[in-house]
């Protein structure tokens, strides 16, 4: 498995949210950006997956418009910049072209399935790089991603 | 509703009523008179609605024709009343009768039902459900539940999302319960995620997922097999 570049945001959560309406795929795809640009030395360890829905629900209401929503989960969560350009651009489109206010919404109510849909996704892709890893010790392991 | 209740009852062997109650000692059936049901409306054979119902009976308001100079209550609707594992167990009308289902059969029974079959699911074990009923519904103690085509592939989904593991409370949540997801391998993982929000329609309708619930357990043994 080639393990040079780290896959985009898109690219993990490519077949769990193929048939879902777009306004739920760009919510999901924003909590996805928080989990991969978080602050890695505070949000850690088994309670952070049930912080990350209640920062996103706190965020949401909050917020009026999806800048502001990230705006708030920097401050919440300290969230930096994604590493990838792709995943860079992605975040930017994500957060001037979408719905505001149907993406928020979502943010809002479907927070739970957000966070454990993104949790099953890193955990696919990643659990089975992880396992790779191990069986063959030349191979960098990838577990920064987790 | 005349005909349904008739059907059932004509499906189920035309039993007699069980004029006893709880008591043990037999009691023979009370005098019948020519009348107006106040259940079905129907004119034929009826008794008085005393020998029937019992003080304690509140929802009178729904027995349509009890204003009538000459109401009591017809065999069928007397049956449907005093038969009590009406009100404890499920029952379905199916093409081979009227009786009690074991989880398994209700299942069946919900997956094919027509215009002309029926299904009762007593919640509260505490009401009557038969003496409402409707063809081609499902009753719950207090309503009646079109069952739609989707309902029945959501149901399919919610005995899929039992047997990987997930609990009825569970189900009623709008997101899986990862201790139990992160247990699956990754195929049955990627289902689940996708398949969960079919059930979002009875999430907000708790009758239904009652009714899925009662489907999908396990039989009970038979106790005279």
């Amino acid at each position: 498995m080639s393990t040079d570049k780290f896959p985009t945001v898109a690219e993990v959560l490519a077949d769990l949210i193929a048939d879902r309406p777009p306004e739920w795929v760009a919510a999901c795809e924003l909590v996805a950006m928080v989990h991969i640009t978080r602050d890695r030395a505070t949000w850690t360890g088994l309670s952070y997956w049930d912080q990350l829905p209640a920062r996103v629900l706190v965020a949401a209401r909050s917020a009026s418009t999806l800048p502001e929503w990230w705006q708030q989960m920097v401050t919440r969560m300290g969230c930096g910049h994604p590493s990838r350009t792709e995943d860079r651009q992605h975040l930017a489109r994500l957060l001037t072209t979408s719905d505001d206010t149907a993406v928020l919404h979502t943010l809002d109510t479907e927070r739970d399935a957000l966070a454990v849909t993104v949790r099953a996704a890193w955990d696919i892709h990643f659990g089975a790089r992880r396992a790779t890893a191990a069986t063959q010790p030349d191979e960098p392991a990838q577990e920064a991603m987790l | 509703m005349s005909s349904a209740l008739h059907r059932i009852w004509v499906a189920a062997g035309s039993p007699e009523p069980n004029w006893a109650g709880r008591s043990k000692t037999p009691k023979p059936p009370p005098p019948s008179r020519h009348g107006v049901c106040a259940l079905t409306g129907q004119v034929g054979e009826v008794v008085d609605i005393r020998h029937v119902l019992s003080d304690l009976f509140t929802t009178w308001d729904r027995l349509r024709w009890r204003h009538a100079p000459d109401a009591g209550l017809s065999i069928p609707a007397a049956w449907a009343f005093r038969h009590r594992p009406l009100q404890q167990q499920p029952h379905a009308l199916t093409s081979t009768g009227f009786r009690a289902v074991q989880p398994s059969e209700l299942f069946d029974a919900l997956c094919t039902l027509e215009d002309d079959s029926f299904v009762s699911v007593p919640q509260s074990r505490q009401k009557h459900l038969v003496p409402f009923a409707e063809l081609g519904t499902v009753r719950v103690d207090d309503r009646t539940l079109r069952w739609r085509p989707d309902d029945a592939h959501a149901l399919g989904t919610y005995r899929g999302l039992r047997r990987l593991g997930f609990g009825e409370t569970a189900l009623t949540q709008p997101s899986p319960p990862w201790p139990t997801l992160s247990r699956l391998p990754t195929p049955e993982k990627r289902w689940v995620l996708v398949h969960w929000a079919d059930l979002d329609q009875w999430r907000t309708d708790p009758d239904r997922l009652d009714v899925a619930a009662r489907a999908t357990r396990a039989d009970k043994e038979q106790p005279n097999p």
